[in-house]
């Protein structure tokens, strides 16, 4: 049989990481190809140097049956070869039309020809069902109808191969049907489609074989219809997963975080919150659930004193902290963990101990009068480091160094440190490994049996269902649902998620 | 005021612009693949040495003009070398590239032309007029847009080219799209580091016929220098127009328009010291940076909290 | 056996050592190549390295008289640059301190020295302060880019004290030519080596050095300055007011600046003369990127390169060889520290090209919040 793509013995190391191993990957004609694995262990890696993006140390690409050398995006399109990345490739203050035909604009006199590159686009659309507005600004777009334009994209340079990289991980379960139909579509008409993901229901549903990857190895390659879930998630983590953190059921006690009628604008000075009601109480862990960019960053940053409110009250503990500074929020007891670690979380030109002494730098015992205390600086950063395990050789490293699980672990030891009783967590486990999501889980829970209270923002449902005690759904910056039970179907949620159902006002106080 | 404003003021504005506006036109490019480039000062002062440079050595203006923006172009390699393949610090760059023009041509100075300070060709010209026909007769409009050399016209024309490059041809869209998100670049075959440099050495390029016309078309000699920051109002003028060449060249009028009217309150003799009013392009370039900031602030309106 | 004891040594001390020798390397590369160019012009190609040690060893206290001002503008730009705060507009402070301090001695000329002297210093002071803090202002409150400002500043600093100068601080035509008139004696600083221009200033330098040294590492001022320099985003999240802190750090820098200006009147012109400072304050960012904006390095890279200014000085008298050859060789530095070519080279030794792209790809977004700066 020819094989639509073929990489033999594929090595790739980067500095401490051997990122391939020996990998060898081969995608049949029509087939969708899912290559599973864990955070970290080598997909996106792969795909990058079949992409071009990255170059191969060693092992050799043949591309229906020849063999090719693959140095930049332009050898791979060229190939018949596209992407469509988890981070989407898109820039957005261009029009959908010009993303589509960057680089590889039809011309006439020099000058773009705008309107044959249109007809042409056209007639792919129709083809594949893929409808999207082509003079619409992109950033305007939905996350599910950029998607769409980058398939389109793909389609529009020729791919007759189709890499998808964790296309699920922000869409809805309604549009992840839709995203589904399509890649049938495509496959129907002679595509064959590699698909990155690690929701291994998904992959059950959609794939015609699979490929599981660990550590930078490949670990198994099956038949879809012959494998089930268990199966594939011991070929990823290497031993028994345990799909549900233990715990126990929560007893909340009193009402710590009140929420009324809140207002808030987003960078673009839009409206971001939309009149949000709701309150935690110790002991309980409240998720957020909803697609990214429906006001879950925006009202995090309200909360903690990042944002200004435009309208309504923030009462913790009896106190209106609505007009608090970050600082302020801090010393009253509100904790935040921020989904952007690189950026918010971490300050990677800073050292190790720089980091962990953010939120005390400026008290007793660290500093007096403005001069810092080294030796009680010491003490402090030894004893965080040692309590939350964060694997260094010296604290006065710098913070880069760390690994992605390490460093959430530095910001989870200064916020957690010095008990706060309320924690707002954004996406806690973005990006790490087993080993350290289930440490965080751990933590969480910890601080919520410690009578504290929590408040989880996640992108991945399955986070929410598995850690949260009750749940609110966030929708257009507003919330269209809450469930004070975890045992609901997805689906159901997935409705509330998408907008297209929404509990009355009364249902949701 | 009415012997102040007329049309030989306006016709000065265009005739002190140009070379502001070549240099604008230049760097406009390596902004907009957000390229932090202000070492167009730099190249617009080497510009002017080898120019004249050019003209001492052959007698022929357009040489000179040739001269300094290939000379422009050659230095401007060494800035994309150090901020395309090493990752310099485009500010730091920018930096060590004013020096060194500073450092090159104040040195040079004295064994190539045996001087310091300033030198002036022996044997210059001046650039030849350009009457328009039937525009000439037009009072006013004539005066102003009539009579003027050709770089005059060749600076208006560069605009248009500038914004149909920039809007309506596929180059315009690499560059855009390499300011706004390299990687999608890269991952749509095009080479970032390719667009970079053809956007550094552009500006190299027109910073250097900038400095060119400055030296052989306006002061007609090299002094030591003598761009005198007007680089810096170029880049300036980059920054308001938020880098649509349309809007830049109204802002280097805005400029021009300072500069010109210093020059008739001096003449005119308005009790306002030369020095005082050397002045206001630079407060007004100020003033402009602040306005525009603001506005684009206001626009964005962060709503975020800022402390 | 000398690699024995190399590897025995703490990091503490090596490093240092590394660093420096780093830096010696990077200095000579800068020089050769200037020594090139020196020599393809028909000179002598060792023109650099006679004026370093003409300027050390035939006049030292010339070297030092330039040191001082170096070093202050080193610092200068230090604190600027630890704070993100690109102030590209030493040279214009510096001009309105000097402004202020001669315009202020001159104005209230009958006053007893004990009076007049803390008035003037703390004028030029005060004047390079307001002058670093509008364009720092400018920045906080409606988002102007501070280098785009500060250089523009600079070059009105510039026109403004030539109309000062042949104007309101001269008194008729009596007073000298290109030059404000003399200043009051009572206000000129003591001199520490007679027969030289070298001042207590050179004292006031060091010791402030040293004092900005411990601020920037031993005070919770000096970490505030050093993680909004580095990341405003994780300063804003961890409660720190990130204007007040940025506008802190642009007022030291721009008092500084104006004690230089300060420091050259009273100290060595004892007058204002026309443009007097010859971009020493953009010789401070070379100062400053080779001591890898640390205070005290930069009393020692002050020194060095107030040996080559004094240096080229000299040897422009002796030879007719341009003293601007400085200039390149300083021009060069920057462009070294700023490629990193020494760094640069031994890393790629190491991992060949892999993926410290990421790396430099996020320092560089970071840097440009640093220069749009709408956070402030």
């Amino acid at each position: 049989m020819d094989y639509v793509i073929e990489m033999k013995s594929i090595n790739k190391t980067f500095p401490g990481v051997m990122a391939n191993n020996d990998v060898s990957l081969n995608i049949i004609p029509g087939e969708i190809h899912a290559l599973v694995g864990e955070n970290g262990a080598g997909k996106t890696t792969l795909m990058n140097i079949l992409y071009g993006l990255h170059q191969q140390d060693s092992g050799e690409i043949f591309v229906q049956g020849k063999k090719e050398t693959i140095n930049t995006p332009s050898d791979a399109i060229k190939l018949g070869i596209g992407m469509v990345h988890q981070h989407f490739m898109l820039v957005p203050e261009l029009t959908v039309l010009e993303n589509i035909i960057l680089g590889r604009e039809n011309t006439k006199f020099g000058f773009t020809d705008y309107k044959t590159s249109e007809k042409e686009i056209l007639g792919i659309s129709e083809k594949y069902q893929l409808n999207v507005n082509l003079h619409d600004r992109t950033y305007k777009l939905s996350v599910g109808q950029m998607q769409r334009v980058e398939i389109l994209k793909s389609l529009y340079r020729g791919a007759k191969l189709l890499i998808l990289d964790e296309p699920t991980a922000v869409l809805i379960p309604q549009e992840t049907k839709q995203l589904f139909d399509i890649l049938r579509t495509l496959t129907n008409q002679g595509c064959s489609v590699v698909f990155i993901s690690h929701k291994l229901k998904e992959v059950l549903e959609i794939s015609n074989r699979i490929t599981v990857m660990r550590q930078g190895k490949v670990t198994g390659v099956v038949n879809t219809k012959e494998t089930n879930e268990l199966e594939l998630a011991c070929l990823m983590v290497g031993r028994e997963v345990v799909f549900r953190v233990k715990k126990e059921l929560a007893t909340p006690g009193e009402t710590v975080l009140e929420v009324r009628n809140l207002c808030a604008l987003n960078d673009r000075g839009l409206p971001a919150l939309k009149n949000i009601n709701f309150n935690i109480r110790l002991g309980e862990i409240l998720g957020v659930a909803g697609v990214e960019g429906n006001g879950q960053l925006e009202l995090v940053e309200t909360l903690t004193g990042l944002r200004a409110a435009t309208h309504g009250s923030i009462v913790f503990k009896g106190e209106n902290i609505e007009q608090c500074t970050p600082r302020e929020k801090r010393e009253k007891g509100v904790s935040h963990i921020p989904a952007d670690r690189l950026i918010m979380g971490i300050n990677t030109k800073c050292t190790i101990s720089e980091n962990l002494i953010l939120n005390k730098y400026y008290r007793v015992p660290l500093s007096r009068h403005g001069v810092f205390n080294k030796d009680n600086i010491k003490t402090f950063v030894n004893r965080l480091v040692s309590e939350y395990g964060i694997i260094t050789p010296d604290p006065n490293s710098l913070a880069s160094s760390l690994s992605g699980g390490n460093m959430q672990k530095l910001v989870l030891a200064r916020e957690l440190d010095g008990e706060p009783e309320l924690l707002v967590a954004s996406q806690p486990t973005r990006g790490v490994d087993v080993g350290a999501i289930e440490y965080i889980h751990s933590q969480i829970i910890k601080m919520r049996d410690q009578k504290h209270a929590v408040l989880l923002v996640s992108a991945e449902l399955d986070e929410i269902l598995c850690l949260a005690d009750r749940i609110i759904v966030m929708y257009e910056g507003e919330i269209t649902g809450e469930f004070h039970s975890t045992d609901i179907p997805e689906h159901e949620i997935g409705l509330y998620m998408a907008g297209s159902k929404r509990m009355s006002v009364a249902q949701v106080n | 005021m009415s012997g102040i404003i007329d049309a030989d003021l306006f016709a000065a504005l265009l005739r002190i612009s140009t070379p502001v506006l070549l240099v604008a036109m230049g760097g406009l490019f390596s902004m907009r693949a957000k390229l932090f480039n202000f070492s167009i000062e730099g190249y617009m002062l080497v510009g002017c040495f080898f120019s004249i440079l050019v003209v001492d050595k052959t007698g022929n203006l357009w040489f000179g003009l040739l001269g300094g923006a290939f000379a422009g172009l050659i230095f401007s390699i060494v800035y994309g070398f150090a901020v395309i393949h090493l990752k310099a610090n485009a500010i730091i760059a920018s930096v060590g590239m004013n020096l060194l023009g500073v450092g090159l041509t104040t040195f040079l100075l004295r064994p190539i032309f045996n001087t310091s300070g300033a030198y002036r060709p022996p044997n210059m010209e001046a650039f030849p007029v350009v009457n328009i026909p039937i525009i000439k007769d037009i009072p006013f409009i004539g005066d102003v847009i009539s009579g003027h050399t050709p770089l005059v016209y060749f600076g208006l024309l560069l605009v248009i080219v500038c914004q149909l490059l920039m809007y309506k041809t596929p180059l315009g869209l690499a560059i855009q799209s390499v300011g706004d998100n390299p990687e999608a670049a890269r991952t749509a075959g095009i080479n970032p580091k390719k667009i970079l440099w053809l956007t550094v050495l552009w500006g190299g390029f027109f910073s250097g016929l900038g400095g060119a016309h400055l030296a052989t078309g306006y002061v007609t000699a090299f002094s030591q220098e003598m761009t005198a920051g007007r680089g810096f109002t170029a880049f300036t003028a980059i920054v308001f127009g938020a880098e649509n060449p349309f809007l830049t060249f109204l802002a280097t009028l805005v400029f021009g328009f300072a500069d010109a009217l210093g020059i008739r309150l001096e003449i005119q003799g308005f009790g306002l010291h030369p020095s005082l009013i050397k002045t206001f392009p630079f407060i007004l370039a100020v003033l402009v940076l602040t306005i525009s900031s603001a506005i684009r602030m206001r626009k964005m309106k962060s709503a975020k909290q800022i402390l | 056996m000398i690699k024995e004891i190399y590897s025995k040594l703490p990091a503490k001390i090596l490093d240092p050592i590394k660093s420096i020798l780093r830096q010696v390397l990077l200095i000579l590369l800068s020089i050769a190549i200037t020594s090139i160019l020196i020599w393809i012009m028909g000179y002598s190609p060792l023109a650099v390295f006679d004026g370093l040690s003409n300027g050390i060893t035939k006049d030292f206290p010339g070297t030092l008289r330039w040191t001082t001002p170096l070093i202050l503008s080193g610092l200068a730009i230090a604190v600027a640059f630890k704070t993100g705060a690109w102030n590209l507009g030493v040279d214009g402070q510096l001009y309105m301190g000097a402004l202020a301090a001669t315009a202020v001695s001159l104005g209230l000329s009958t006053l007893p020295g004990v009076l007049l002297f803390p008035i003037t210093v703390l004028a030029g002071i005060i004047a390079g302060m307001l002058w670093a803090l509008l364009a720092g202002i400018l920045r906080t409150q409606y988002g102007a880019n501070d280098l785009v400002s500060s250089l523009l500043l600079t070059y009105v600093a510039y026109h403004f004290s030539d109309y000062l100068i042949h104007g309101p601080l001269k008194s008729g035509a009596y007073g000298p030519a290109e030059s404000s008139n003399i200043i009051p004696e009572t206000v000129w600083l003591p001199k520490i080596i007679e027969g030289s221009s070298v001042t207590i200033g050179l004292i006031v330098a060091i010791v402030l050095a040293v004092v900005l040294y411990f601020l920037i590492f031993r005070t919770t001022l000096g970490y505030e300055l050093k993680v909004v320099g580095s990341n405003l985003w994780f300063s804003r999240y961890g409660g720190i007011k990130v204007k007040a802190v940025y506008l802190k750090g642009m007022a030291i820098s721009g008092a500084i600046s104006g004690l230089i200006g300060v420091i050259e009147i009273l100290g060595v012109h004892h007058r204002f003369p026309i443009r007097f400072s010859s971009g020493l304050g953009f010789d401070g960012i070379v100062v400053s990127l080779l001591a890898s904006n640390n205070p005290l390095g930069v009393i020692i890279s002050g020194l060095f390169f107030g040996a080559l200014r004094n240096g080229s000085y000299n040897i422009e008298r002796l030879t007719e060889i341009p003293r601007a050859m400085v200039i390149i060789v300083q021009a060069i530095i920057v462009l070294m520290v700023g490629m990193q070519v020494i760094i640069k080279f031994k890393k790629q030794k190491k991992d060949k090209q892999s993926s410290n792209d990421d790396q430099s790809k996020e320092t560089e977004e970071l840097n440009t919040f640093n220069t749009n700066g709408s956070e402030g």
